[in-house]
C-alpha cells in the first residue's frame, strides 16, 4: 500500500492531488450548465482570455505575484467574454465567428505580451509559459483555498438558484416571459464560468481548460436524464479525471499533468458514449 | 364586456422596417382567438411584442384591463417548439413541472401543489403515459403538447401561442381543439398564431386578420369574409418582402 500511503502523506502530492480533483469536481459542475446552454465554446475564449491578463498583471505587480496573475486573469476572461457578446449583437457575426474571434484575439495578444515580458529580460519570468499548457506542480493550499472557495459559491448560487439556472438553460424566451431575471441568471452562469476557469488556468492551461469542462460534461450527458443528475455527474467525473491524471502524471516520467487530465477525461467522455450506445442497442 | 386583452396602436421596428404597424384589436375573456395572417405579416412579433419580449416602439397593451407585469402569471407563453433544443436532458415531467415556476418566485422549490399541478396539466394534455419519458424521444406532437402543458401548469388566464398546431399530427391536432375549448368553457382565454385558414371557424370563436397591421378583427362570422381574407394575403407588404405569402386554403 505504499501508493496509497505516499498519496496522502507526501505533502505536495496531497495538495495537487486534492486540488486537481476540486478543481476537476467545480470544473465539471459548471461545464455541465456550459454545456447545455451550448457555450463551450465561451469556455475556450474565455480561457483563452486569461493569457493577456496573466502578462498584464506580471508587468503591474513586477513579479509573479499570484494575486496579480490572477486578479489580471480575472480582468481580461471578463472582458474577452463581453467582447464575444459585443461581437455576437452585431446581426452580420454570428455567435461561432464571434467565439473565434474572442478566442484567436486573446491568445494573439497574451503571446505578444508575453514575448514583450521575455525580451525585456524582467527577473521572475521563468515559468510563466506554464499558463499556456499548465503546471500541477506549481499548485499551493493558497491555490486549493481558492478553488474551493470559487466551487462553493458556485454550488450555493446554483442551488439556489436552480429554477432560474435550469429555465434559462431549457429555453430563454419563455423564462423572459414568466418573469425572471434571464440576465442576471445568464450572468451568473458567465460569472461562474471565468472564475473556475481563471481557478484552473494555472493548472491546466489555457489551451487545454476547455476541456475541464466539456469532457466530463459530455460523459454525462451520456449516462444521466435530467439536467441535476447530470451536473452531479458530472462534476463526479471532472474531479476522478482530475486525480487519475496527476496520479498517471506523477507515476509515468515525463507526463505532463494537465494534457493527462484532459486525456483521461476525454477516455471517460468516449467510454460513456460507447456505454449508452450499448445500451440503447441491448 | 371585459376584455383579457386589448392592443392599442401597437407597432415594432426592426433595424428601421415596421413589423407590425399600428395594430390595434382586443379578446374578450372567455373566447379562442386566431391571428392569422401570410408569412412575415408579423404575427410571432405580434405574440412577442405584448409580452415586452420584442421593444415596442409605440402602442399600448392591457391584460385583464391592467399593465402586464401585473398580470404577468396570469399570461402563460407557449412559444414555437423549434425555439429550444429537444435533446436538453430533461423528462417530460421535469418541463412541464417548469410551468410551476412563475408562481413559486425567485427561490422556493416546487411542493406538493406544484407537483398536482403537474400532473394535472399531464393528464389534460394526454401525457401522463410518457412522464418520465425524455423530451428528445417525443413526436413533434407530443412535443408540442409539452409545451402546451408546460402552460396549464401554470395555471394562467390568458394563454398565447404561437403555432400551436403547426406540423403536428392528427391526434395532437385534435387533442388541442378539444383542449382549447375545454379552456374556453372554463372561463380561459386563447390568442393563437394559426396558418390553417381551412380550420378557424372550427377550432375559433374570434379571429384578427394581420398584415403589419390589423387587416380585420372580431367574431369569426362576422370578419372572416373571402374579402378580407384576400386583403390579407395579397397587399403590398407581402409582396415586396418576397418571401411565400401564399394562402394554403381557403373556406
Amino acid at each position: 500500500m505504499g501508493f496509497f500511503a505516499e498519496m496522502f502523506t507526501d505533502y505536495t502530492v496531497s495538495v495537487i492531488l486534492s486540488g486537481t480533483a476540486l478543481l476537476g469536481l467545480v470544473s465539471g459542475m459548471c461545464g455541465a450548465v456550459v454545456f447545455v446552454r451550448k457555450e463551450t465554446l465561451l469556455a475556450d475564449a474565455v480561457s483563452h482570455g486569461c493569457l493577456p491578463g496573466v502578462a498584464l498583471g506580471f508587468m503591474a505587480a513586477g513579479g509573479k505575484s499570484s494575486p496579480a496573475l490572477l486578479a489580471g486573469a480575472f480582468v481580461t476572461a471578463f472582458l474577452v467574454a463581453g467582447f464575444v457578446r459585443l461581437a455576437r449583437s452585431v446581426p452580420a457575426i454570428k455567435t461561432d465567428s464571434a467565439l473565434a474571434m474572442g478566442v484567436s484575439l486573446s491568445f494573439g495578444v497574451g503571446i505578444v505580451l508575453l514575448t514583450a515580458i521575455q525580451k525585456s529580460g524582467a527577473s521572475g519570468q521563468a515559468g510563466l509559459d506554464r499558463f499556456l499548457f499548465g503546471q500541477a506542480s506549481a499548485m499551493s493550499l493558497g491555490d486549493l483555498k481558492i478553488i474551493l472557495l470559487a466551487g462553493a459559491v458556485i454550488a450555493a448560487g446554483l442551488a439556489v438558484f436552480w429554477k432560474q439556472v435550469s429555465l434559462v438553460c431549457f429555453d430563454g424566451e419563455y423564462a423572459r416571459a414568466a418573469g425572471f431575471r434571464t440576465r442576471a441568471a445568464g450572468f451568473f452562469i458567465n460569472t461562474a464560468l471565468v472564475c473556475v476557469t481563471v481557478a484552473g488556468v494555472e493548472t491546466v492551461g489555457v489551451v487545454l481548460m476547455c476541456s475541464m469542462l466539456v469532457a466530463p460534461a459530455v460523459a454525462a450527458r451520456h449516462l444521466t436524464g435530467g439536467l441535476g443528475a447530470m451536473v452531479v455527474v458530472s462534476a463526479i467525473f471532472g474531479a476522478t479525471g482530475g486525480v487519475a491524471g496527476s496520479v498517471a502524471s506523477w507515476k509515468i516520467p515525463g507526463v505532463p499533468t494537465g494534457p493527462a487530465i484532459v486525456i483521461c477525461l476525454t477516455a471517460a467522455a468516449v467510454c460513456a458514449l460507447i456505454l449508452r450506445r450499448r445500451a440503447e442497442a441491448g | 364586456m371585459d376584455n383579457s386583452l386589448e392592443v392599442d396602436g401597437l407597432t415594432v421596428c426592426y433595424s428601421g422596417d415596421a413589423a407590425l404597424w399600428d395594430a390595434s384589436f382586443s379578446v374578450a375573456r372567455g373566447s379562442l382567438m386566431a391571428v392569422v395572417g401570410p408569412n412575415g405579416a408579423g404575427k410571432t412579433t405580434l405574440i412577442k411584442a405584448v409580452q415586452n419580449l420584442v421593444p415596442r416602439a409605440a402602442g399600448e397593451v392591457l391584460f385583464f384591463g391592467g399593465r402586464y407585469e401585473a398580470a404577468r402569471r396570469s399570461v402563460a407563453y407557449v412559444p414555437q417548439r423549434g425555439n429550444v433544443d429537444w435533446n436538453f436532458p430533461a423528462s417530460v415531467k421535469d418541463v412541464v413541472q417548469m410551468g410551476t415556476y412563475p408562481s413559486l418566485g425567485w427561490i422556493r422549490r416546487p411542493g406538493k401543489k406544484e407537483r398536482r399541478r403537474t400532473f394535472e396539466a399531464l393528464e389534460k394534455t394526454g401525457l401522463a403515459r410518457l412522464a418520465g419519458r425524455q423530451i428528445g424521444e417525443l413526436s413533434g406532437g407530443q412535443r408540442q403538447r409539452v409545451f402546451i402543458a408546460r402552460a396549464l401548469a401554470q395555471d394562467a388566464s390568458l394563454y398565447l401561442m404561437d403555432e400551436p398546431f403547426q406540423g403536428v399530427d392528427k391526434t395532437t391536432e385534435t387533442a388541442v381543439a378539444r383542449l382549447m375549448r375545454e379552456m374556453r368553457d372554463g372561463g380561459k382565454t386563447v390568442v393563437a398564431v394559426h396558418h390553417d385558414l381551412g380550420t378557424v371557424p372550427d377550432y375559433f370563436d374570434s379571429v384578427t386578420l394581420l398584415n403589419r397591421n390589423v387587416i380585420a378583427s372580431g367574431g369569426v362570422s362576422g370578419v372572416f369574409t373571402d374579402e378580407n381574407i384576400r386583403r390579407a394575403y395579397s397587399s403590398p407588404a407581402s409582396a415586396t418582402e418576397g418571401k411565400r405569402g401564399g394562402v394554403r386554403s381557403n373556406p
